[in-house]
Parts: structure tokens; C-alpha cells; sequence
């Protein structure tokens, strides 16, 4: 059925006027925020009391924690070292599904591996997991749903990360997930099972750690507020009020508070410490810290991006400006729309089409007794959408 | 059927119809096809279509058109683009004969090889083989629009040339261009041109 576009056009005006209001409001709240981060910025000491005050107090927290660098810090692109190792991981999901034939679920993950400065071609590996009944079952009987599928997708990647990194790599070695480092932030998943995915990254990460690699998670387009709760802290501190990070009139995406600092291509700002207080947070998780970078190439059109790494990373001397140089690079690769070439090219590896979710399906049901097969019956519902 | 175990493949149908095919192959396998050559199918039925490459195209995608803009790639990115990415080159191959039973004919076969039968190039033998058997399936060259036919004919015979004068037949070459001038007769303007385009064999 076609769009009812003179139902469209009738609104569309109303939206346009909505829009420019809410992006009034927007601007309002950055030039407060912009007023706080500077006033921050020349009370150091108090901001940081402030948060750590807070970390004590409060038991749900996700906010930005300043380390030693100066808040207002806007640094310049570093050189890049001449050989490097760069695997980017991504993986994409077939999720079960009441209203397919067969109930099953399915992660992909793409991996690729390039030795820059070698000249040779990347390496590109693809994992395809089929999940075992009951993985795809909860402990209810019912099929777990997006979230936790996505769970083990995270948990896929880093295995196939782990797995990929060799002695023999160049270094140093870096990798490059999309999304946030950490996996606990998948609000719906409770119990045993996101404990023990938790577990499992947490042992990865660690050992990834002790051989020195260098573990990145890119966020493109960052929607959230970390630098906006750190100065609603910082305001009812300075006000004299209980802690509250969740302040309705200061939420804003940190990179409109910052993009005014980050001007020029390729800088990045102050590293902050990912401050996270939930009871959803296992006892043992890495501490992330990220900045933000700038991957524009035109001073008059800034790109914001976090990058987060573990916190360990900022501790070693070199090593932040060697990220900070790399992932600038490998972003300009597709510099008119600046992102990591590499983990573009994972995503293209893992990504799984609808046609090939049927083929799957096809493939199992091949596998399954004649007479079991006969009772495996794909909704009429899903069937007819098929048909347009 | 050819011995195909002697032969170098370098690539699989894509489509194909009577008069002309297309492979597909991977950039690793590019070294070895070149414009004029003459290649062979194989059919499930022991027949062999032969053809001469008339074109090899370098496909692109978003993503390499996005790269081809870009300020500076890593060298092992364009080997990336090239050697892991599925986009295969094509190889667009003119239909000039088969063989049934060792028999050479030089008329299109009666069906077309299907997707995925492997494309293998003739080697010295071969060509000999195809090319001792007359001069008609220059028809089906000649019968080309749109294309650079001259330059096809100058490709062919002299890797054509090349083969006979080594198996003793140095007569080949100048009987084939009699050939092509009686096919050609009417066609005057035509004719000057292929004759121009061969002078560079001379």
C-alpha cells in the first residue's frame, strides 16, 4: 500500500514547526551546558570532588569522569607510526522468529585483519554460529528476543578477535569494534546467562591486555549525554543540591558541547574515565575511558565520534596519541564520509540478508525428519508479507 | 573432449546465449586471459565451445567509487578492493566454434555453455588445432557491430600465426588474410581498414 502523501503534506508543516522549536531548545541547552563546561573547566578540583562524590552516592551512574588533562584540552592530530595492525570485528544476526517455520538463530561475524605498511592484502575471515536450541530458548521456554542474540554476536566478535590476534602481528595491534567497549549496557538481559557472556569478555579483555592490544570501540554519530550528567553533577554540587545526574534540562549529545572546541580535523578531546553505576554491572568489568575525535576533513563541517578504549591504554605513554593518529587515518580512508574503512569491510563481511535467512532455514529443514518437517509451518502471517 | 588438465582456467559462466558468453574471474586470475585469446568451455555433453575474448571489464560497486574520490588509500586497501571483495572482473567472450566427438566445427553449437561451467584457455595445441580446421569462423568475427573488430582480428591472428609457423605451417597467416579480403569484397571501406589494422603484423 502506497503512503497517504496528502495525509504527509497536510502534516508536514506542523513538523517542520516542532522541529525548529525543539532544535531552539536544543541550542539553549548547549549554550548552558557550553557556560557549565567552561566553569568546570576553571574548578577542576571541584568537579572532580563532585563526581566522586556522586560514584559514592548514587547507584545508577553513566557519566564522564575528567582525568588529569584539562577538560577544555583540544589536541592536534599526532603522526602515525609507519606499520601497524588494525582487525576490525562486526557482526550481524539472524534472530528467532515464532512466525518462521523453523525457530532459529544465527551469528555472523566478519573479521578482518590488515598489516599496514605491509603492502599485502587484508586478511578476511567470517564465523557463522548456528545457536544451539538452548541458547535460543529462556529459561521461561519462550525465545529470547534482540537484545540477547546481540549479546552473543558481542561475545562472537571478541572471541574472533582474540583468536586473530598472532605474534606475528606488526605492532602495535589494534582493534576496532562498533559501538560501546562494554557489552552490560543491553538493558533487558537479567540472570545467569548476560552474567556469564559479562564473565567471558571480561577473561578476553584481559587477556588481550596482557599482550599489549590495544582495544577500540568506535562510535559514529554519538547520541549520548556522559559530559552532560558530569556537569549536572557539577551544578547541583556548586548549588549546594542533593547529587542528581539526570537532569531533564541538561541532556544534550556531548558532541554539541564539544564541537565547538574540536574545530579543527582530526583533533580530539580531553580523555575521560566511562563512570558507570548500575545493578546490572558485573563485579568484574574493564574500566573504559574515551575522547571525542573529530574525522572531519573541512574545518567548517566538524564529524564527532567517541572513541573508547580501556583505561589501562591512557596509562601507557604514546599510546592514546597512537590511536588517536590511527583511527584518524583509517576514517579518511572514505574521507567524504569519514569512518574506518575497516570496520565498514567487516560489516560488509558479516551482514546477513533476508534471502539467505530463508536459505538457512531451507538448508535445517533438509536436515529434519520427513515427518517432523511436515508440522515445522511458517505463520500465514509472515507468509503474506512475503508476497509483497 | 580437450584434456583439460593441460588447459589454464580462469573462469566461471556468468551467461551466455549461442553466440557469446561471459565469465567471471577473480583479479588473481587476470594475469593470464588477454583481449583475442582464443578459450574453450567445456559442457557436461563432451562438447567444447571455443570463443575469442572480445572484452575484459573491471567492475566497481558504492564502495569502490566511494575509495576511487579518496584523498589517500593504503596500498593494502586497493589490494583489499582487488583480491578480497566479490566483484568479479568479466570476461565477454565471442562464440566462433565447437568440437563434438573430436570433431572441430566451425558454426555456433547448438546450446550455449550454463552458469558456472569453468572458461579454460587454449593452449598452442589447441589453437593449432582450431585454427587448422579453415578460415570460416572469421564470419562470426566479422559479423561484430560495435566493436573494435580490426584490433580483434589483429589479437587472434597473430597469436594464430604464432602457433602455425611454429607447427610448420608458415602459409597460414597470408592464406587467412585471402580469406578475410574475399569475405570482406564488398565492403571496401571495411576491408581497408582491416588491412591497415594487419599491416601491423607485417
Amino acid at each position: 500500500m502506497p503512503l497517504n502523501y496528502a495525509q504527509l503534506e497536510h502534516s508536514r508543516g506542523q513538523f517542520a514547526a516542532q522541529y525548529a522549536a525543539w532544535q531552539a531548545e536544543l541550542n539553549n541547552r548547549a549554550s548552558i551546558l557550553k557556560g557549565l563546561f567552561s566553569e568546570a573547566a576553571a574548578k577542576p578540583d571541584l568537579l572532580r570532588q563532585a563526581i566522586e562524590e556522586a560514584e559514592q552516592q548514587l547507584t545508577n551512574l553513566y557519566l564522564a569522569k575528567p582525568t588529569d588533562e584539562p577538560i577544555l584540552t583540544h589536541k592536534g592530530l599526532p603522526c602515525t607510526p609507519a606499520s601497524y595492525t588494525l582487525i576490525a570485528a562486526d557482526g550481524s544476526q539472524i534472530v528467532p522468529s515464532r512466525h518462521r517455520a523453523l525457530q532459529f538463530g544465527v551469528v555472523n561475524v566478519g573479521l578482518i585483519k590488515a598489516h599496514i605498511g605491509s603492502g599485502e592484502a587484508p586478511e578476511i575471515r567470517v564465523e557463522t554460529e548456528l545457536l544451539a536450541l538452548d541458547q535460543i530458548q529462556t529459561a521461561e521456554g519462550t525465545l529470547i528476543g534482540e537484545d540477547e542474540v546481540a549479546l552473543l554476536r558481542d561475545l562472537a566478535e571478541r572471541k574472533l578477535i582474540r583468536q586473530a590476534v598472532s605474534p606475528d602481528d606488526l605492532e602495535p595491534v589494534i582493534t576496532l569494534t562498533d559501538g560501546p567497549l562494554d557489552v552490560f549496557y543491553r538493558s533487558t538481559i537479567q540472570g545467569d546467562r548476560g552474567q556469564e557472556v559479562q564473565r567471558e569478555v571480561f577473561e578476553i579483555d584481559q587477556d588481550l591486555r596482557r599482550r599489549g592490544v590495544v582495544t577500540a570501540g568506535y562510535i559514529d554519530k554519538p547520541g549520548s549525554a556522559m559530559l552532560s550528567r558530569m556537569l549536572a553533577i557539577f551544578q547541583c554540587k556548586r548549588q549546594g543540591l542533593p547529587l542528581e545526574s539526570n537532569n531533564h534540562e541538561l541532556n544534550l549529545s556531548d558532541r554539541f558541547i564539544l564541537q565547538e572546541i574540536l574545530r579543527l580535523p582530526g583533533e580530539r578531546s580531553a580523555i575521560f574515565e566511562a563512570i558507570t553505576r548500575s545493578a546490572r554491572k558485573p563485579a568484574s568489568s574493564l574500566p573504559v575511558a574515551f575522547f571525542y575525535l573529530n574525522v572531519s576533513n573541512d574545518e567548517n563541517e566538524p564529524c564527532l565520534v567517541r572513541l573508547e578504549f580501556p583505561l589501562w591504554v591512557s596509562e601507557v605513554p604514546g599510546l592514546v596519541d597512537m590511536l588517536h593518529a590511527v583511527i584518524y587515518k583509517e576514517a579518511q580512508v572514505l574521507d567524504s564520509h569519514p569512518y574506518p574503512y575497516l570496520l565498514h569491510r567487516s560489516h560488509e563481511l558479516a551482514v546477513v540478508k533476508r534471502v539467505e535467512a530463508d536459505e538457512i532455514e531451507v538448508m535445517l529443514q533438509s536436515q529434519l525428519d520427513p515427518e517432523i518437517r511436515l508440522h515445522q509451518q511458517r505463520s500465514n502471517k509472515d507468509y503474506l508479507k512475503g508476497l509483497s | 573432449m580437450s584434456d583439460s588438465s593441460r588447459s589454464i582456467p580462469i573462469g566461471k559462466l556468468l551467461r551466455a546465449d549461442n553466440s557469446q558468453f561471459v565469465a567471471g574471474c577473480r583479479v588473481r586470475e587476470l594475469e593470464t586471459p588477454a583481449f583475442g585469446s582464443l578459450v574453450r568451455a567445456s559442457l557436461e555433453d563432451q562438447t567444447d565451445v571455443y570463443g575469442l575474448i572480445t572484452n575484459i571489464s573491471i567492475n566497481d560497486d558504492g564502495l569502490v567509487r566511494q575509495l576511487v574520490s579518496g584523498v589517500s588509500i593504503p596500498g593494502e586497501y586497493t589490494a583489499d578492493n582487488r583480491y578480497n571483495r566479490n566483484l568479479p572482473v568479466e570476461i565477454h567472450v565471442l562464440t566462433i566454434g565447437f568440437s563434438r566427438d573430436g570433431q572441430i566445427h566451425h558454426q555456433l553449437p547448438p546450446r550455449p555453455p550454463l552458469s558456472l561451467d569453468q572458461l579454460f584457455l587454449c593452449d598452442s595445441e589447441e589453437v593449432a588445432r582450431f585454427t587448422s580446421h579453415g578460415y570460416s569462423y572469421l564470419r562470426h568475427i566479422l559479423r561484430l557491430v560495435d566493436q573494435p573488430v580490426e584490433e580483434l582480428l589483429v589479437a587472434h591472428l597473430s597469436q594464430a600465426r604464432r602457433v602455425q609457423d611454429s607447427v610448420g605451417r608458415p602459409d597460414w597467416y597470408e592464406a587467412a588474410c585471402q580469406r578475410l579480403i574475399v569475405l570482406l569484397r564488398d565492403d571496401y571501406p571495411r576491408l581497408t581498414q582491416v588491412l591497415d589494422a594487419l599491416s601491423e603484423l607485417e
